[in-house]
């Protein structure tokens, strides 16, 4: 019974100390710690949109100059050979970027479905399909129907059939040009800046470029393709390029700018390029390349890298890339001529000209081959808003028909678009690839183009590229299943594009 | 490191003192090449990285004591935290050709408001008790404020150039604030019977912040767990009343059993949306990569630990050794997901990972003489981390605690820091070579053949750590010799194949290739003209052929047969582009830097980690000057090291997403000896 005085004395000191400690953390909420007030969970999809757009421009812009332009000969690597001298390791930043990107396109259109509007859902879906394509073109087989789905606990997404990737992705551009007719906005559209007939424009051109990637795969890729050429509505002129115009300032600047000048320095003018443009002294010579006399005017001298891999039997001097790539400390400057930096390239008139060109040598639609050749071709020149008097000629009529380009055969189609997509994505390897393709493997058949030099790929090219590292290690069932139906995840194994 | 490791060896690094051109201080710095890396003097007197701390640590403590028995605390404890970082980058360094300048703030508060009742039993020889109660109420609060002006306006030198609003484009600002907190409730009990056998037993049950999941609220979260320890401890020698003249001095045996439990990282629940930099006017947000299962749960560790204490011959002979077996299962796990599934990051639990091991330490004294003393203590340590098993969703039997150890990397197929069920945690996997029957390397176009699927080089567990300390001690001079070391575990290190890349290394000591950087090069002979102007001949041709099996598929089946298999002899032509010449055509193809194989090394390293050599003034000499004791001594750390793995010291470590990586090593700045001095003084 001695105790119970000190319990009372206790609980008069309990009830103090509690007191005290509250006192401590007044206004204390502990329910609410957890509430995030660094990042919203509910936002509106334009600051989406922007992002999506911003990343994958940049990505693509990265991969072009590393990848697609390098592959196809239109420039060469100087350093770190791998790429054109054809023994390609994986290249895992073009499918970690797109699929960045495509998270936040999901749900941007998600956010645009749920609030019913029409035309960014659209342009969503647009969106979505090019980054989609630009994987499946370069992978093959690529998880399609279950990507994106992590919120939903899909975190290892089975690989899909390029066949029916091929497939919906021809429906879901045919379902965005019905959906940009419908009632919404475009905020945050800084590609198009809220224009939803450039959008549906773009989702037409865009099946037109997959029908001519996968012609011989689709049954009716002809009816397709005419149907869409007779509604007129697909990019036909400069005003309706796809193209990201970027901005001043970092992180908005075009991508390449902030590189070491020893990346820049890395790829150069290709000599395969410089052969096919000086022979008919084009003009775009001194948009691609900047020459090597720092002459813009008179009489500008070129060089050209050989591709291939890095001995002596394969020169790699080779001019710098064109002033609209990069600011050079203290070297000439795009401004010093009036020009701007470059854009982040989806699609060009020039591209959906050469596009028509050889869906007319291919008998999928009427017309006059030549009228779109040279259509693609003044297209190309007044993008890059050539200069024409440093190589002697008036205008692009003195040039075309003067310089040995005018039309006389299939190749020309060919090796024109070639020139026409520099910067364009990884688009200039899926055509060599195509027309490789269709030649059989025959290079004699490309006049324009001979295996790189000294390649370590037996003179092949080669069709695909690698899973990247990380399909392996985080999703390696399903990774070994694409694998065993392609037989080997290697670069010559045949995706059905290329069956 | 990085730029060191390019750094052309014919170059005094004196003569690139002056690291600005003349005439163009803060605009162009001053170097022997344009293309990749910095002056190191600009990076070491501009490209500053500073920072200024400062910390508040206060404690308020109230004691009660409300009789003999019973008492109670109250402690306020806080330790408050500011820091200013400010991080500097000249102009002309490369890829910041413009220069920038960020400051970043950053406060952290954490208070502890704790209340703990006593209880102590009467005092006496048989039993005796103690039992505590109480509660601790913890709060933590983060301030991260970064300013970042990625390029600067104006160039040049004063004061006014390292500012944020010298701006050329838009200041681009990042806030992160945290707030998380723990409130606990806590009881001990302790027992002792006699002066030999004791128990403590623990329950402590806490409410964490961090597991409410604001969607659901706070009523149907699982934010409450608990856990117990208890641990027992018998002191045998007096118990069974060993006689003091007994070998046995001391022997005490004890073990133990605890339970720790654990939060989660603040705000992990729901879908959120990262704020970017804007794109001109447009407003970015960008889907936040980590996704959090609803109902995550505590993480948990459960350990079951047993020692022994023994001395013997007056305690001339101690050994202390220590078992333990700990699991830690449900672990908050931030799981690397496939990036197609539009996520970088998976937060759950899940995962079992055993660590077991054994720690001895065995100190003797051999030869105890009036002026002559020998004193041996032995320490050796084993502990094998074992991934048990691993979350529900991952079902390859393995996942990568690190996908891409060093990003950007070229090669592209990414070195992964791997958890392997079934294994020790921490595989160290890449692509390995394709090996003929002997085990030698197949070459294609004589280019080294690498697997198709990654491989493992096997773990950074070491099979045992080892350390020795001699003490002599001779009249009133002492000597100290510490080696210590480790046996087994494997080190990849990048540094290796980026200087072989570089041709900074002569490479003659790797294992794992036995050619030097310097085969094959091409040779040329000098001799001059009339005119005095050099003239080369070509004497050799140079290239480089890979020790090992050359491939042909001659029956085009693309799969290796040994009949197709020849002794390697196809040269890798040597360069002739500039600098990238010779053996980096071999080195650089073959030994890409996601080829696990190519420089991963057995660890096994033993080091003099110190070396003390002191003089004790004798006692009758240093009293008229006041003192009890004086001791001066000469002591050398990391004198001397022994290991095969070339060009790097093995006792390394890397950083990634926060996480310490053992076993992976990359651009280390080389190991110091030192030599110092020490002064003891007693009064």
């Amino acid at each position: 019974m001695k105790n119970i005085p000190f319990i009372a004395t206790l609980l008069r000191h309990l009830g103090f100390s509690l007191l005290m400690l509250a006192s401590l953390h007044s206004c204390d909420q502990f329910e609410t710690f957890n509430e995030n007030p660094n990042e919203p969970t509910v936002v509106s999809p334009d600051v989406l949109l922007v992002s999506a757009i911003r990343s994958s421009m940049n990505t693509m812009v990265m991969e072009s100059f590393l990848l697609g332009n390098n592959i196809a000969q239109l420039t060469a690597k100087t350093l770190r050979t791998e790429v054109d001298a054809y023994n390609w390791n994986a290249f895992p930043t073009l499918w970690e970027g797109l699929y960045y990107s495509l998270t936040d396109i999901s749900q941007c259109e998600k956010i645009a479905k749920e609030s019913g509007n029409e035309t960014l859902e659209g342009a969503s879906i647009v969106l979505r399909t090019w980054l989609f394509a630009n994987l499946t073109n370069a992978y093959g087989d690529i998880p399609y129907f279950e990507a994106i789905a992590g919120a939903d606990n899909i975190f290892t997404p089975v690989y899909d059939d390029q066949s029916a990737i091929y497939n919906d992705m021809l429906l879901q551009l045919q379902k965005a040009t019905q959906l940009l007719d419908g009632n919404g906005n475009l905020d945050g559209d800084i590609l198009f800046n809220g224009d939803a007939t450039r959008w549906k424009k773009l989702a037409n051109s865009l099946q037109l470029r997959l029908l001519m990637l996968a012609g011989h795969k689709i049954s009716d890729a002809s009816q397709q393709f005419a149907a869409i050429v007779a509604g007129g509505v697909f990019i036909s002129s400069n005003d309706d390029n796809a193209a990201l115009t970027y901005l001043g300032g970092f992180p908005n600047q075009f991508p390449l700018i902030p590189l070491k000048t020893g990346d820049f320095d890395a790829v150069a003018l290709s000599q395969t390029a410089l052969d096919a443009m000086s022979s008919s002294n084009d003009p775009r010579l001194l948009r691609y390349a900047r020459p090597d006399n720092d002459d813009f005017t008179q009489t500008p001298i070129f060089s050209g890298a050989v591709n291939g891999i890095n001995t002596g039997d394969c020169p790699k001097n080779g001019s710098r890339l064109g002033l609209a790539y990069w600011d050079a400390p203290g070297a000439t400057q795009a401004s010093d001529w009036g020009l701007s930096q470059g854009d982040g390239i989806i699609m060009t008139y020039a591209e959906t000209s050469f596009i028509l060109a050889e869906g007319v040598l291919k008998g999928w639609i009427e017309g006059d081959v030549e009228t779109y050749y040279r259509e693609g071709i003044k297209a190309s020149m007044d993008y890059h808003r050539v200069d024409y008097d440093p190589f002697g000629w008036d205008d692009f009529d003195d040039y075309y028909q003067n310089s040995g380009v005018a039309y006389e055969q299939v190749t020309d189609v060919w090796q024109q678009k070639w020139l026409a997509l520099f910067f364009h994505g990884l688009e200039p390897y899926f055509e060599l690839r195509r027309w490789y393709h269709d030649v059989e493997g025959d290079w004699a058949s490309l006049p324009f183009i001979n295996p790189s030099c000294g390649n370590l790929n037996n003179d092949a090219l080669p069709l695909r590229f690698l899973y990247p590292g990380e399909a392996q290690s985080l999703n390696i069932q399903h990774y070994q299943a694409a694998v065993s139906k392609l037989g080997s995840d290697d670069q010559n194994a045949r995706m059905w594009l290329v069956q | 490191m990085y730029g060191w490791l390019w750094y052309p060896r014919q170059v005094a690094i004196e003569d690139l003192r002056d690291y600005w051109q003349p005439g163009k201080e803060g605009i162009e710095q001053r170097y022997v090449e344009n293309l990749w890396v910095n002056n190191p003097w600009l990076i070491a007197y501009e490209n500053t990285n500073s920072f200024k701390s400062n910390r508040l640590i206060g404690n308020l403590q109230l004691d009660y004591n409300l009789s003999d028995r019973l008492s109670a605390r109250i402690r306020y404890g806080a330790d408050v935290v500011n820091e200013g970082r400010q991080y500097r980058r000249a102009p002309s360094t490369k890829a910041v050709l413009l220069g920038s300048y960020r400051e970043d703030e950053i406060t952290f508060t954490e208070t502890n408001a704790e209340l703990l009742l006593g209880y102590s039993s009467p005092r006496n020889s048989l039993f005796s008790f103690d039992i505590k109660a109480g509660g601790n109420i913890m709060r933590q609060d983060a301030n991260y404020l970064i300013a970042n002006n990625p390029q600067l306006k104006f160039h040049g030198v004063g004061a006014s150039i390292y500012t944020l609003t010298n701006a050329r484009s838009g200041v681009l600002v990042e806030s992160q604030k945290t707030q998380t907190g723990i409130n606990s409730l806590f009881g001990i009990i302790s027992l002792a019977y006699r002066n030999y056998l004791y128990l403590d037993a623990t329950y402590r049950n806490d409410w964490n912040s961090t597991l409410v999941n604001p969607i659901v609220g706070l009523e149907n979260s699982t934010y409450s767990f608990g856990y117990p320890s208890v641990s027992v401890s018998a002191i045998l020698s007096e118990m069974l009343n060993i006689s003091s003249t007994s070998s046995i001095s001391f022997l005490k045996l004890k073990g133990a059993y605890a339970e720790v439990g654990n939060g989660a990282p603040p705000y992990a629940f729901g879908t959120t949306f990262t704020p970017q930099a804007a794109f001109g006017a447009n407003s970015v947000f960008t889907t936040n990569r980590t996704v959090a299962d609803a109902g995550l749960q505590n993480e948990r560790t459960k350990a079951l630990e047993g020692g022994i204490d023994a001395r013997f011959f007056g305690s001339r002979l101690r050994l202390d050794a220590t078992w333990y077996n700990m699991l830690s299962f449900n672990q908050v796990i931030q799981l690397p997901v496939a990036s197609s599934s539009g996520y970088d990051f998976k937060l759950t639990n899940g995962g079992e990972i055993r660590n077991k091991g054994i720690e001895v330490m065995l100190t003797g004294t051999p030869i105890k003489k009036s002026r002559f003393q020998w004193d041996v203590t032995l320490n050796i340590g084993r502990n094998r981390a074992i991934v048990e098993s691993l979350p529900d969703i991952i079902n390859s039997g393995r996942y990568a605690i690190i996908a891409d150890i060093f990003p950007g990397d070229e090669g592209g197929s990414d070195l992964e820091y791997v958890a392997e069920e079934g294994e020790l945690l921490g595989q160290l996997y890449g692509l390995g070579f394709e090996r003929g029957p002997d085990g030698r390397i197949i070459h294609v176009n004589g280019l080294p053949l690498h697997t198709q699927e990654k491989v493992s080089a096997g773990s950074y567990q070491p099979d045992l750590r080892i350390g020795v300390y001699n003490a002599f001690t001779l009249g009133n001079i002492h000597l100290g010799i510490l080696f210590d070391g480790q046996i087994g575990g494997k080190i990849y290190s990048r540094s290796h194949a980026l200087y072989n890349t570089g041709g900074t290394i002569t490479n003659n000591d790797d294992p794992n290739l036995p050619l030097s950087t310097l085969d094959g090069r091409t040779v040329y002979g000098v001799s001059y003209d009339a005119n005095g102007d050099p003239v080369y001949t070509l004497e050799q041709e140079g290239g480089v052929v890979g020790p090992g099996w050359n491939w042909e598929d001659v029956n085009e089946d693309g799969l290796i047969d040994d009949d197709e298999l020849s002794e390697n002899d196809v040269v890798v032509p040597a360069g002739g582009a500039g600098y990238t010449g010779y053996f980096y055509n071999y080195y650089g193809n073959g030994f890409n830097r996601d080829n696990i194989e190519a420089s991963t090394f057995d660890a096994t390293y033993v080091k003099l980690r110190e070396l003390s050599f002191g003089y004790e003034f004798p006692t009758q000499a240093i009293e008229r000057l006041g003192l009890s004791k004086l001791r001066l001594s000469i002591v050398g750390r990391n004198l001397l090291l022994f290991s095969k793995v070339p060009t790097i010291d093995p006792e390394t470590y890397s950083i990634r997403n926060g996480i310490f990586v053992n076993g992976f090593e990359s651009t280390q700045l080389p190991s110091t000896r030192s030599l110092g001095f020490s002064l003891s003084v007693g009064f």
